[in-house]
């Protein structure tokens, strides 16, 4: 949840710079990074979940879409979460299983200035969302609930905006089903930005996942409630630059090559039939220009900005407090969640010589110069580092701060015993990159312990969210031990 | 023909993003739109 203070600060100084009424709208999916939670992450991640949601309400945020991982902790947590947002959680098809009322609201009318502007919630429908036998609760399909609403909304409403944690598919299908919604705001489960795209009469847009983007639009929006084709006009030169190359090429074979040989060159025939297939393009586009020159109609426009929130960028003084002090009480629920533990000895994988894992030091009387140099790198005082910003009891970050997976090998699969590893166990050890070597250690087997970890090993910690500046042949140069070099 | 080539390069002239300053009318209107999803990120490493 970094990026928040960061987000807050970005938004402030383009709140500032633009004095023009203003929405800050979320698709969803904000408050857990799963669908579906252990018991043992339950409690940090209901914390970071408060957390971001006092950071939305310093931020002004005007309403979020439920999406289906705002629901792993149950509805009666989200239930009880909305009621302390200062702004609306929004879900159409998300209703009582009883009486088919709303859980949430279903939209929001916003008057800006001269315009009404309306906000509808979607939370996707795809079969994954299992809800308790205790909640009286249904997920209903779009096609059931969403063209009334737009109906509705329409004649209250000059610009209606849906959020949507739908997939890009599904969200095509709904803005060719409905011309009447302006803009799908996209929360799918996808790793980049999405530029607006007009779909039909809508524009899809989304930033990237896990919170590295904020998307912003000026937006000028006007009586034909239509946007304006400048893509045509950008996509129309596209092509024509195309259109030239294609002929040059075209040209060049027909002077180097005998009349009669044309026919059986292969090169020669396919960029023949893809100068056929961009004059059909370029007719079209032409025709879409010249028909809405002579509608008359004036086009609502936009610019659209994507600001990656990256980690030198200023944060936002009192977001930034929501944050540590959220981080701080992950972090102390943790060590409770330790001592608990503890005084409950419930926990036999903490007895070290009962593990797959041994520790670093074990290796070290057979590999001293491997065991120094790895000493020296970032791997070996990763669980220092957590302790220093006083988040070595944070579940979310110490499965890459400890030695206790290797592949399909962890040391358990209740979350909690991280939080009680043995000193020997508290790095990124030798093990997290060879294999456990508990049996290596016994019986000097070298087919027992792994000599180069591959892509895999790296990418469970270094992933393109965490370390998108990761390149494996590289990176894996940097701690290769003496001997493999 | 001609007509529709004068046009075309006109309006491949208009600049994306065009705005109105004065859009005082009903039914006008300039607004700023903020968005975002799926906050739960890793922007700033845990240590």
């Amino acid at each position: 949840m970094g990026g928040l203070s960061k987000k807050a600060y970005q938004l402030e100084k383009i709140r500032g710079l633009h004095e023009l009424p203003g929405l800050t709208l979320d698709g969803g999916n904000l408050l857990f990074k799963q669908q579906r939670l252990s018991p043992g992450l339950l409690q940090q991640a209901k914390i970071t979940a408060a957390g971001i949601i006092d950071s939305y309400n310093s931020m002004k945020y005007d309403a979020v879409a439920v999406g289906k991982n705002d629901l792993a902790a149950g509805l009666s947590f989200l239930q009880n979460q909305s009621a302390r947002s200062e702004f609306p959680w929004l879900s159409v098809n998300l209703v009582r299983k009883s009486d088919q009322g709303p859980l949430f609201s279903a939209a929001l009318i916003r008057r800006m200035g001269n315009i009404s502007v309306g906000v509808i919630g979607l939370t996707a429908h795809d079969g994954s969302i299992q809800f308790g036998e205790n909640e009286d609760a249904e997920l209903l399909p779009w096609q059931e609930v969403l063209p009334d609403i737009v109906t509705d909304l329409t004649e209250k409403c000059d610009l209606l905006i849906l959020l949507s944690n739908n997939v890009s598919n599904e969200n095509e299908k709904i803005a060719e089903a409905l011309p009447d919604i302006h803009m799908i705001i996209q929360s799918s489960p996808r790793s980049g930005n999405i530029a607006p795209k007009l779909t039909n009469k809508s524009l899809i847009v989304q930033t990237g996942k896990q919170g590295k983007y904020l998307g912003w639009m000026l937006i000028n929006w006007q009586k034909s409630k239509t946007w304006g084709h400048t893509g045509a006009a950008k996509e129309l030169a596209t092509k024509k630059r195309e259109l030239d190359g294609i002929s040059g090429r075209i040209s060049r074979i027909e002077r180097h090559e005998r009349k009669q040989d044309l026919p059986a060159n292969a090169n020669y025939q396919k960029l023949l039939a893809a100068r056929e297939t961009l004059f059909s393009e370029i007719i079209f586009l032409e025709n879409e220009l010249h028909d809405l020159k002579e509608s008359g109609l004036t086009f609502s426009t936009f610019e659209n900005h994507f600001i990656p929130l990256e980690v030198n960028l200023p944060d936002q003084p009192d977001v930034k407090k929501i944050v540590e002090t959220t981080k701080l009480s992950v972090n102390q629920a943790g060590r409770n969640q330790a001592e608990e533990s503890a005084i409950s000895s419930a926990m036999p994988e903490l007895q070290l010589e009962k593990l797959p894992f041994t520790g670093w030091e074990t290796c070290a009387p057979c590999h001293s110069a491997q065991t120094s140099f790895w000493r020296k790198t970032g791997h070996a005082s990763a669980y220092q580092t957590l302790a220093s910003e006083e988040q070595q009891f944070n579940l979310d970050c110490l499965p890459c701060h400890v030695t206790g997976e290797y592949k399909d090998i962890r040391i358990s699969n209740n979350d909690t015993v991280l939080l009680s590893l043995p000193a020997q166990l508290q790095q990124v050890g030798c093990e997290v990159c060879h294999g456990p070597g508990r049996n290596h250690a016994a019986t000097r087997d070298t087919n027992a312990i792994f000599r180069k970890p591959d892509i895999s090993i790296c990418t469970r910690c270094h992933t393109a969210e965490r370390d998108e500046n990761f390149k494996y042949d590289n990176d894996i140069e940097l701690i290769a031990c003496p001997a493999s070099k | 023909m001609i007509r529709l080539l004068v046009l075309i390069l006109m309006l491949s002239l208009m600049p994306a993003g065009i705005f109105v300053a004065d859009a005082s009318v009903t039914g006008e209107q300039n607004l700023l739109l903020f968005y975002s999803n799926d906050v739960t990120g890793e922007t700033e490493p845990c240590g």
